[in-house]
């Protein structure tokens, strides 16, 4: 039983109040429709149907709809449509052309999700943390991903996920 | 589904149907199959009176010999979708990597499809086994004809049957259409335990590579043709009527669409599927829909509940634990004689708060409702019963509704309510187009079915010996059964007794007592329910003996539980948990093994301590060890959490070991930084700066320990947290000197 989650829905027409922005997302050029002020979670997952970043609190207190801005990593649900056009968005979806990120394979061998509905956050965010510093240690690690949360308690395995990424064992 | 019921010849609960690519299909009738218990969450009578008569689940065997299992309760974190289709794959005898999983929708053949009581493996667990026995038979039958042979010389492993007297073999794929001809064997014979194969292996759960790419869809990420987006202002507190509104700034919202009152409705009295009403948002994307809520001017009329809150519901309790029980549940020897004469009197009281659960998904459904059919799809606990009641709700018959399951971001209890369902229809309905509602997190927090206040007094004695001779206990809390129930409420009490009234101690002179208080709040089902309460008082309380008559807590416990006995007691409730049974030996045996694997009794550096707590959910027996580390401010750090859990046979290792590890989550975050309160009627926290889940540099080390067993499946995913909080709070006291009655401890 499969569950619809795209359909031919027309795209907003432009308008004054709500004008075209051009946006780079996964390296892609892309047209969206929106009111300056909104945020870049919806544009993405309404407008370009990219669903991956999640919404959970809407204040940028849990990380769920992490995304990458020019390489860093941003709470799209605070980030305004109009800051976004002209820099490089990059969402789970575009995070590796096969979706075989070493921190994707690392969150699937050491099996991280449980209702997976933070992991998109949390891999975006682990990704950008390798990226700085490709041996963290444990506390590095909690540094860098404290604003990222969990409901069902993965950290466990989300410390051993960063770390075999990071082609090691833990370093502690 | 690829096979379409239709003909199937049937003996005994076994059927077989044609696939439409011409394999095999078979089904197993659930119908008084099912363990004859309500499940320990919140189900009860609502969920007996929707519970189906005929239910089955299937089986697909492909010509191609893929192998399709249809996971027939909704995945919500907790592994289901991978534990289920293991225990057919176990009987069918296919290689896992043969198996494709399909997500049920919501249908009577499935069985009761209800994710509650931790109840999924153990309920399907033989049925299951059954059904993947019969395919596995037919398959045999049919190559035992096509070679004239007799089928008991034949064997069927990896996807294949084989005659080893002379070497033949096929493959299923090649026998489906054969075998689905056949008539399958009333009672087809069980793989033996010590045979398993699949059951029991550490399997990667089957959902990992589209969720890691952010392909998985969730409720929130639902899109169907001509969907629109809604938001919805609720009543601020509970009975507040809508007076009216002014939609003049929000319809001036570029995206906005319609803005609408909906009516409340609540079906059967049962206010697990209530809508409680307001003021509905439809725009042509999430963001309009969210900034014309917040722009909407609605005026409430608001009732007596306005006037209730925390400090008031203190005091309620306060004074119903000083009055006279309104309830004794169990009442052995003569607590009192033993109270005025005992030579060493404990007494303590602790406090738990209310709890939210917040799922990081938070609620929302979509639905398509025209003149005479509705579709749904979103996340749910409790497909079949959504069905029912969006039935009633639209005023269709059944067949015209269907509900399909999303991933869900988390459950934990809430999404055993269906109030969310129902009210997505209605907006739907009255908006004309399908309208997929997002709550925000704001929405989520204060619409919430809260884990229940409570407030024990709990009172012991000891001999000169330090033998425990007295017991009573003495609860405090809004009864569940009051919220959830509806109007065939079994028994008030029901829900809230469980884990403190079926004590398996050997204490001459126990009682245990419940007195109801009223909060004008939502209250359901949250992880383990009364046990989330009732095991913290009863194991700090343990732990407060042990320090008061100078023995050593694993000592005292054990000397509690005494030679491994199976008993019960006999509560006067209906159902199981009237008559509750425990086996002390397997509880002793966590216990030990928690203990030794923690390293407990060993010393530890100044400022850490160790503690440790058991109790028993369902037939599953849990210990933990926690070792906190407590600073010079006070601060508490809890460093690691050393688990054993005793669940019968173990099906998906990673799984279970996935659970525990989530129990020991919240229970840290329980209390470290947990709590609802509520003023005026309003709950006051909001979102998670003042709800804060536990981050990761707060989660401890968590070790699990499984005991093999030979028992059947009892559940996971509420058992292990009960231990945890308690386990917690008697480190601190041992690292410390400090004593916790109330959580959370901040």
């Amino acid at each position: 039983m499969t569950v619809p989650a795209a359909s031919n829905r027309p795209p907003v027409r432009p308008s004054p109040e709500r004008p075209p922005w051009t946006l780079s997302v996964n390296g892609r050029s892309e047209r969206v429709v929106a009111a300056p002020g909104t945020p870049l979670l919806w544009v993405l997952r309404d407008g370009l149907g990219l669903t991956g970043a999640k919404y959970g609190c809407g204040i940028g207190r849990c990380g769920a709809c992490t995304v990458h801005v020019d390489g860093r990593p941003q709470r799209s649900c605070l980030y305004p449509v109009e800051a976004a056009a002209g820099r490089e968005i990059v969402t789970i979806e575009g995070l590796s052309p096969a979706g075989d990120h070493p921190v994707q394979r690392a969150w699937v061998e050491e099996g991280v999700p449980q209702c997976g509905y933070c992991q998109a956050g949390q891999i975006m965010q682990a990704a950008a943390l390798l990226k700085d510093n490709p041996r963290p240690t444990d506390d590095e690690v909690d540094a860098a991903m404290a604003g990222n949360l969990c409901r069902c308690g993965t950290y466990q395995r989300i410390r051993r996920a960063i770390h075999r990424a990071a082609g090691g064992g833990s370093p502690g | 589904m690829s096979g379409s019921p239709g003909e199937w010849s049937r003996r005994g609960f076994l059927k077989v149907l044609a696939a439409a690519g011409g394999g095999l299909v078979v089904g197993y009738d659930l119908a008084g199959c099912r363990a004859p218990v309500e499940p320990a969450g919140p189900a009860g009578p609502a969920e007996q009176a929707v519970r189906a008569h005929r239910l089955d689940v299937f089986v697909e065997v492909r010509t191609d010999g893929l192998v399709t299992i249809t996971a027939p309760v909704p995945e919500i974190g907790q592994g289901v979708r991978t534990a289920l289709p293991m225990i057919v794959a176990e009987e069918l005898a296919v290689d896992w990597d043969d198996v494709r999983v399909e997500q049920a929708p919501a249908d009577e053949r499935f069985g009761a499809m209800s994710v509650g009581g931790s109840d999924s493996v153990r309920a399907y667990w033989e049925p299951l086994r059954r059904a993947g026995a019969a395919a596995r038979e037919l398959l045999i039958a049919a190559a035992a004809a096509e070679w004239g042979v007799a089928a008991g010389d034949c064997a069927a492993a990896g996807g294949w049957v084989t005659h080893p007297p002379t070497g033949r073999r096929l493959g299923y794929g090649e026998l489906a259409a054969a075998a689905a001809a056949l008539d399958p064997v009333a009672d087809p014979p069980l793989t033996p335990v010590d045979r398993f194969d699949v059951v029991g292996r550490r399997i990667r759960r089957v959902d990992l590579e589209p969720l890691v790419q952010g392909r998985a869809v969730y409720g929130i990420d639902v899109e169907v043709d001509g969907m629109r987006f809604a938001t919805v202002e609720r009543p601020p507190s509970e009975g507040a009527v809508l007076e009216g509104f002014d939609a003049g700034a929000a319809l001036a919202v570029p995206g906005v669409i319609d803005v609408f009152a909906i009516e409340p409705l609540m079906i059967d009295d049962l206010r697990y599927g209530r809508v409680r009403g307001g003021v509905a948002v439809v725009a042509d994307g999430t963001w309009p829909a969210l900034e014309g809520k917040r722009r909407l001017q609605v005026r409430w009329r608001e009732g007596d509940a306005a006037e209730d809150g925390s400090a008031r519901l203190a005091e309620r309790m306060r004074r119903a634990l000083d009055g006279p029980p309104h309830l004794v549940v169990r009442d052995e020897g003569d607590f009192d004689r033993e109270w005025a004469q005992g030579a060493r009197r404990f007494e303590a009281e602790y406090e738990l708060p209310l709890l939210a659960h917040g799922c990081l998904e938070p609620m929302g459904f979509t639905a398509d409702v025209r003149a005479d059919r509705c579709d749904a799809w979103g996340p749910t606990q409790v497909p079949l019963r959504l069905k029912r009641f969006l039935a009633a709700a639209l005023d269709l018959p059944e067949e015209a509704v269907s509900v399909t399951p999303t991933l869900e971001g988390g459950g934990f209890g809430r999404r055993l309510a269906w109030d969310y369902g129902i009210e997505a229809a209605l907006v739907s309905r009255r908006a004309g187009a399908p309208v997929k509602v997002l709550w925000t997190r704001e929405d989520d927090v204060h619409g919430d079915y809260f884990r229940a206040p409570s407030l024990h007094r709990l009172q012991a004695t000891a001999d000169a010996a330090g033998r425990v001779t007295g017991w009573s206990h003495h609860l405090v809390t809004p009864p569940l059964n009051v919220h959830i129930g509806g109007p065939e409420v079994e028994h008030p009490a029901l829900y809230d007794v469980a884990g403190g009234a079926d004590l398996p101690y050997r204490i001459p002179n126990l009682r245990f007592a419940h007195t109801p208080v009223d909060v004008a709040l939502q209250l359901g089902s949250w992880r383990s329910v009364s046990h989330s309460f009732n095991v913290f008082a009863v194991n700090s309380f343990i732990d407060e003996i042990a320090a008061g008559t100078g023995v050593d807590p694993l000592a005292l416990h054990r000397r509690l539980l005494g030679e491994p006995r199976q008993d019960g007691a006999r509560l006067g409730l209906p159902g199981r948990r009237g008559n509750p049974r425990w086996d002390t030996g397997r509880l002793r045996r966590v216990l030990d093994l928690a203990a030794e694997a923690a390293g407990w009794g060993e010393p530890l550096p100044a400022g850490r301590g160790r503690g440790i707590a058991c109790s028993q959910f369902g037939e599953t027996y849990n210990a933990s060890v926690a070792e906190v580390e407590v600073a010079a401010d006070g601060a508490v750090r809890v460093l690691r959490v050393v688990c054993a859990i005793d669940c019968g046979i173990v099906v998906n290792p990673d799984g279970v070991e996935a659970q525990v590890e989530g129990a020991v989550t919240d229970g840290v975050a329980s209390v470290l930084q947990w709590e609802i309160t509520f003023e005026k009627g309003r709950v006051r926290q909001s979102n998670f700066h003042d709800f804060p889940l536990l981050r990761i540099d707060q989660a401890p080390r968590v070790e699990v320990h499984l005991v093999p067993s030979r028992e059947a499946p009892s559940g996971t995913g509420e058992p292990p947290y009960p231990p945890v909080p308690p386990a917690i709070v008697n480190a601190i006291y041992a690292a410390t000197g400090k004593r916790h009655r109330r959580l959370p401890i901040s």
